[in-house]
């Protein structure tokens, strides 16, 4: 059965956008694939996705500063936003005023590597 | 021409050093060669090992600013030494992603050999194809590659 939430998924590794996008796929989730932030912020617009899973390390805009436009924006501020990041014990919390990129807007953290059940877990508590 | 066919990127990746070691000893030298740079922290952009010339070859690149670093453990290495070579400055040039079609790897090689680019090493994962080629010839590749792709 076709689920009708829009999950996104930004990494700039082709291969981890496309493992989690499979696993989200096998799981009836829609998927929207996106490379850099800038290229994500343009496809949040059009797409409008509920829920954004987004690598930090990216260029062309990394991921604390697509989350803190996210997040400020009205438009957009209610996009869930999980950021994966492989410097996990750099976050010390989320849902605070971004300070020095420790703390963030984010929703939610996934550590790296990451572990595709774990993810499916956290995605479904969240979107459900 | 035919159509192009759709893919999201072709990425070009900044300037590496490519280290390649062959020999007869089946298997043994390219996981060495990995656990060595490993150990050193060095980072390895790409890597790649298969047959070649009757034995086994693996093809290792770095970032430019790890060589002198990795020539060092390598100097230090008698095994490895004798067989490893350093190729010129290289560079990766990705497609992504390639919707598991043959189409974009044949059209991708076959545009860099009509333009003379060679392919030192190549390899494929769930969604790139990836293709390491001399630095210099960089440019060339993109522009050899945008009359076969365009973006999704």
């Amino acid at each position: 059965m076709s689920n009708d939430k829009l999950i996104m998924v930004v990494d700039d590794d082709p291969d981890l956008v496309e493992s989690v996008s499979m696993k989200l796929e096998s799981k009836d989730y829609r998927v929207v694939k996106a490379y850099d932030g800038v290229e994500a912020l343009g496809k949040i617009k059009n797409e409008k996705p509920n829920l954004v899973l987004l690598d930090v390390m990216m260029p062309n805009k990394n991921g604390y500063e697509l989350c803190d436009e996210l997040k400020n924006d009205p438009r957009h501020k209610d996009i869930l936003v999980i950021l994966l990041t492989a410097v996990a014990s750099a976050v010390n919390s989320t849902n605070f005023t971004h300070q020095d990129g420790k703390n963030t807007l984010a929703d939610d953290y996934i550590p790296k590597p990451i572990d595709l059940d774990n993810l499916m877990e956290i995605v479904e508590d969240y979107v459900k | 021409m035919s159509e192009k066919i759709a893919i999201d990127r072709i990425r070009l990746s900044g300037r590496l050093q490519a280290l390649r070691v062959s020999g007869r000893a089946r298997g043994a030298l390219g996981p060495r060669l990995c656990r060595l740079l490993g150990s050193e922290g060095i980072n390895i952009a790409f890597a790649a090992m298969g047959a070649a010339h009757g034995g086994f070859a693996c093809l290792c690149c770095i970032a430019d600013h790890d060589l002198q670093r990795a020539k060092a453990i390598i100097d230090r290495d008698q095994g490895l030494k004798p067989v490893l070579d350093f190729l010129p400055a290289v560079g990766l040039v990705g497609l992504f992603p390639h919707q598991h079609r043959f189409q974009v790897f044949g059209l991708a090689l076959k545009a860099l050999a009509e333009q003379g680019i060679k392919v030192h090493g190549l390899a494929t994962s769930i969604s790139a194809i990836s293709f390491v080629i001399d630095f210099e010839r960089m440019p060339d590749a993109a522009d050899a590659l945008t009359p076969y792709f365009q973006k999704i």
